[in-house]
């Protein structure tokens, strides 16, 4: 997809760069806080890369950081060799929350149209696109549904391929399938690395499961809280497609071991 | 008939005879309180006497309601677009609200004479405020991350507040909706009080004057049924329009 190619300014390089990257901000009651400390990553286009850590630690600032939601204080951010206001401009971000965020007074259809129609994309064009990825999360046939007739499942695949719509070159996922129970989690993580193969898509995933980061990425980021800063990034040689039971093998086992112990052995 | 409606209606027919036979049995004198029965036998004999009353206070009402309707919701929008004009109007629009209305309504019959609209301002005095204060809630309402959404494809303000920000905006403007239509009626009937001769508020005045009490009840079973029924009319529409519930966005 159109997105999915290298970096525009970059060719061949990472598509979103992380130098030195720290943000201070002042609370309400006049306290200077360090968000991020002295970030450094380095992500290559259509990777799956997922941040974990424990609360605080600045996962879903790296996310705002990248997406041009916040600015940083220190250091400096490229997405596509340009500064992410840039990527955001040509909209470049596609984003998924913990809960799916549709709108209760928009069908399936409607809210997944929503971005297009903002953006003004004529409607034939705009149905034909969302039909093909309604289809791509197995939700054909829902399109006239009210998000209320939903499970949770159901509603963030909605949320997907809303972000989808766009095609963006990249796809921050804040702890997507945090609210679903585990059958439905394991269920939408096969399905993810499923739209990951088939977009090209880049991800950026925040999840606060072990398993969960191990099973779908190419590289782990482990944070650290207080202040929140990158304590070390595990590259995941596990093989793909990967299969549910590779849950049950020994490397995968290792690396959770390894990444749990990371995060343990930092917090106090 | 389902549950919903037949529970509160036993009540009633229940609560009604307990008090047509404690009336009875205790031989209470008209002039203190009437029985139901003599209540509803006096509205049977005058409904043509009635009648007109009650068109005019509809009429006030529905008049008044709808003007408070659209000024409430036209300034709850430009406060949204123009945050300042919110800094502005607020404090008055909380004022407005707690002048006594007996204290102005003399005034309004000077301004406006003696026929519907001293009413119908009345009733847009009172039911304006629970409109405002909830459509500007209601369409300040938008979850963040929509926001967020919003700003990631360089939305405008416009298509902010056209695409998400009046839709979300129902649920908490149907509960200002539900609390000023019932008090546009109470608006009418004061203000009917303040001068007039019609509406259902001069027929209290009137049936009072006289002790004329199964008249004067009958005025408030009349009024009854009018809040009654435009408080279901608006609880219809709520339902028609808030059709996904009131559970979050989720």
């Amino acid at each position: 997809m159109a997105g999915a190619t290298g970096g525009v300014g970059a060719p061949g390089g990472p598509i979103v760069r992380l130098e030195r990257v720290g943000l201070h901000y002042r609370t309400a009651n006049g306290d200077l806080l360090e968000a991020v400390r002295k970030a450094d990553l380095e992500i290559a286009a259509g990777e799956f890369v997922s941040l974990i850590g424990p609360s605080g630690c600045g996962k879903t600032t790296i996310l705002k950081l990248i997406s041009n939601l916040l600015a940083p204080t220190q250091g400096r951010i490229l997405v596509q060799g340009e500064p992410p206001s840039e990527a955001k401009r040509r909209r470049q971000f596609g984003f998924v929350f913990q809960d799916s965020v549709l709108l209760p007074w928009r069908t399936v259809m409607e809210n997944a149209t929503l971005l297009l129609e903002i953006v003004g994309i004529e409607r034939d064009r705009m149905t034909s696109k969302v039909t093909e990825l309604l289809g791509l999360v197995g939700l054909r046939g829902f399109e006239g549904r009210y998000p209320h007739e939903l499970s949770g499942g159901m509603r963030q695949r909605v949320s997907m391929v809303r972000a989808l719509s766009l095609d963006p070159a990249i796809l921050l996922m804040d702890e997507p399938f945090g609210a679903l129970d585990e059958m439905t989690r394991d269920r939408m993580n096969m399905e993810l690395l499923r739209i990951w193969e088939a977009t090209g898509t880049t991800i950026v995933f925040v999840t606060h499961s072990i398993p969960e980061a191990v099973f779908l990425s190419q590289r782990v980021v482990v944070m650290s809280a207080r202040p929140g800063q990158i304590k070390e990034i595990v590259p995941i040689d596990l093989p793909r497609p990967r299969q549910v039971q590779v849950k049950d093998s020994v490397p995968f086992i290792g690396y959770t071991r390894r990444i749990r112990d990371l995060i343990n052995g930092m917090g106090e | 008939m389902h549950a919903r409606f037949l529970y509160p209606l036993g009540f009633g027919i229940l609560a009604t005879g307990l008090w047509e036979v404690l009336w009875r049995a205790l031989r209470i004198p008209l002039w203190i309180l009437p029985a139901p029965s003599g209540v509803m036998l006096k509205l049977y004999s005058m409904r043509e006497y009635v009648w007109p009353h009650i068109r005019v206070t509809v009429i006030e009402v529905l008049a008044g309601f709808v003007i408070a309707f659209v000024l409430a919701i036209t300034i709850a929008a430009l406060v949204i677009f123009f945050e300042q004009l919110g800094w502005v109007l607020l404090p008055y629009i909380v004022i407005v609200r707690t002048i006594p209305i007996l204290a102005i309504a003399p005034l309004l019959l000077m301004w406006f004479g003696f026929g519907l609209w001293p009413k119908i301002a009345v009733v847009i005095l009172i039911s304006f405020f629970p409109i405002v204060i909830n459509a500007i809630r209601g369409l300040r309402s938008t979850d963040y991350r929509i926001m967020e959404l919003m700003d990631s494809v360089s939305a405008t303000r416009m298509q902010v507040f056209l695409k998400v920000r009046t839709r979300a905006s129902l649920p908490l403007v149907f509960a200002g909706l539900k609390i000023a239509i019932t008090s546009s009626v109470i608006g009418a009937v004061v203000g009917e009080f303040i001068g007039a001769d019609t509406g259902l508020g001069y027929l209290i005045i009137n049936a009072s004057t006289r002790l004329d009490t199964e008249l004067l009840f009958s005025a408030m079973v009349l009024l009854a049924a009018l809040g009654l029924s435009l408080f279901g009319l608006v609880a219809a529409a709520e339902r028609y329009f808030v059709f996904w519930g009131h559970q979050e966005s989720t």
